[in-house]
């Protein structure tokens, strides 16, 4: 076998029946050097046997969503230099070269993280998950206290609390079948993820940290990785649901105005075009006069606005980071806008289905954390550059520009690592066998005898 | 008898689900029960059997899982799945085909059917 970290797992289960054979020779009377060699001679030709493991354990290479994502990056590069082009022909527009310059630094620093992820042995973490865990939160808080602070919010904590979901992922290994004491620690930190996030303060930051450990957490649940039973995880489930929405009517209540107008705004631009109405009548009249392909029209943003404009770019701000989909729209028409969205959401869809079929818990939870975060980037940003932009929005993943690239890259890439390692046998050791199984039954099987559990038949 | 490679080549996997479909085993279990069944006419090697379950588990058709209640050592056992199941109808038929067009030609005659 030339994949030397899938002899570890295969090992074990060699050894093991070697010495079931070995003490089946025993039991009929061989010695104990005798009913070695017949065991060893029983495996078979060790270079055949080799040989067949070689061919069904393999890495398996990820050439199409490596593919799929070099294709992204490529495409918000070349975005981030149209964009610039488009400024640079205005003297109206100020196109600072920087975000051009910077894009290109965090994607060749990101898909430097990405390739090290990838080929990274994802494992290691599952040896000490809670030290991991420890390491990573402490990391965390010194990243967050560390901050620069601007106009009153921790711009580069919106960077780190992304990586909480993983840490979220490490804990609920870490405290696999610990019953109780593994959900109430795990809703202890997934609350404390959340109040971080709350106060950098971001609530988009806080809504993605927040969905994603209680995702997390209830596919554990549902799949008795807590040790817990399936009625009590419903139970759990629902309480949960019942909590975070108290939770959100209260802050939204404590919160009072803000929230109220924040709506208000969303719902009925038009009555302060020019205030708090203003960013969803702008991109509500851009997707109206936006074409199928080709540049759009530019009048129905000067009849709600009541003033006539020259270029879009004087329009939206921070067109590079925070409204890259609507200026696409707007440039290069719906189609170019919809493929946009479409590749994202399939390379989305593809992790998370990927995620979902993965057998073992660390592997499950760490791509489904990372497919998350993804996704819930994707639907706000999406959202915002829609003119529904009741949360605000962090990134359109690979396209927009930010620091979030480098994030989504590492993401990506531990994403990939697992799936890529998805052959490594073993993996089902990193899994505990589900409560509820046919031992939980009163009558089964357990080698080759028929058991009743007669202190079940007490109980009941 | 020994018929671990000519007897069983293409069956395998099918012998191998087809004891799965009643109960969860480890590997060594299903050797002795299939060597047990068959009345010793099917021999196979555990360095056949590895790379099978491993190939079956690949696809989808088998799980695993580690188990060491009530043992001396902990077992990895391994679970038919709902596709695997569906999979070992599918065999079972293309074998009872196989089995009654061979009867046939040994048997000899007409086939009015």
């Amino acid at each position: 076998m030339r994949w030397k970290r899938a002899r570890a797992g295969l090992g074990g289960e060699l050894y093991a029946h070697l010495l079931d054979q070995r003490d089946a020779c025993v039991a009929e009377g061989m010695d104990e050097e005798a009913a070695i060699a017949e065991s060893l001679r029983q495996m078979g030709d060790p270079v055949d046997v080799g040989t067949q493991l070689d061919r069904v354990h393999r890495p398996k290479p990820q050439w199409g969503a490596l593919a799929l994502v070099g294709l992204l990056l490529l495409i918000g590069c070349a975005l981030s230099v149209s964009l610039r082009r488009v400024a640079a022909a205005d003297p109206m527009l100020s196109a600072p070269a920087y975000y051009e310059q910077r894009w290109i630094i965090y994607a060749l620093v990101g898909s430097a993280v990405l390739l090290l992820a990838y080929f990274w042995d994802y494992t290691s973490l599952g040896r000490r998950p809670l030290v991991f865990f420890g390491g990573g939160t402490a990391a965390l808080c010194w990243l967050w206290t560390h901050s620069l602070l601007f106009n009153g919010a921790r711009y580069q904590a919106k960077y780190y609390i992304l990586f909480a979901p993983v840490l979220m992922a490490l804990l609920l290994y870490g405290l696999r079948s610990k019953k109780w004491l593994g959900f109430v620690a795990c809703l202890g930190a997934s609350a404390a993820f959340v109040l971080a996030a709350l106060c950098i303060p971001s609530v988009a930051c806080a809504l993605l940290v927040g969905m994603t450990c209680v995702l997390l957490t209830l596919v554990a649940l549902w799949r008795g990785w807590l040790g817990l039973s399936q009625k009590q995880a419903a139970g759990l489930t629902c309480g949960w649901g019942a909590a975070a929405l108290a939770l959100f009517l209260l802050i939204g209540a404590r919160c009072g105005d803000y929230f109220r107008h924040r709506i208000y705004a969303v719902l009925h631009p038009e009555t302060d075009p020019l205030g708090r109405g203003y960013l969803p009548t702008v991109i509500r009249a851009l997707l109206r006069g936006a074409k199928w392909t080709g540049e759009g029209d530019l009048g129905e943003v000067a009849r709600a606005l009541g003033q006539s404009t020259s270029a879009v770019e004087t329009l939206l701000p921070e067109i590079p980071s925070d409204f890259m989909l609507t200026w696409v729209i707007y440039r290069f028409g719906l189609l170019a806008g919809l493929a946009l969205v479409g590749l994202l959401t399939a390379l989305i869809v593809w992790m998370f289905r990927k995620a979902l079929r993965q057998q073992g818990m660390l592997g499950c939870l760490l791509s489904l954390s990372a497919a998350c975060v993804l996704g819930i980037q994707l639907v706000l940003y999406t959202a915002q550059n829609l003119g529904l932009s009741l949360f605000g929005a962090l990134s359109l993943p690979l396209l927009s520009y930010g620091r979030y690239t480098v994030v989504n890259l590492a993401l990506i890439g531990l994403a990939l690592s697992v799936f890529r390692e998805e052959r490594l046998p073993g993996q089902n050791g990193l899994s505990v066998r589900r409560a509820g199984n046919a031992e939980k039954a009163l009558i089964f099987w357990r080698d080759g005898d028929l058991v009743i559990g007669l202190s079940r038949l007490r109980k009941q | 008898m020994d018929m671990d490679k000519s007897g069983l080549s293409g069956s395998a996997d099918m012998l191998i689900m087809t004891l799965l479909r009643e109960r969860d085993m480890y590997g060594y279990q299903m050797i002795e029960d299939l060597r047990r069944r068959s009345d010793h006419t099917f021999d196979l090697k555990a360095g056949t059997l590895y790379p099978l379950l491993h190939s079956l588990e690949e696809k989808g058709w088998v799980t695993s899982y580690q188990d060491a209640a009530g043992a001396a050592r902990p077992r990895k056992y391994y679970h038919l799945t709902d596709a695997g199941g569906e999979r070992l109808r599918e065999k079972w038929e293309r074998w009872r085909r196989y089995a009654r067009a061979v009867d046939r030609v040994l048997e000899g005659g007409e086939c009015f059917g």
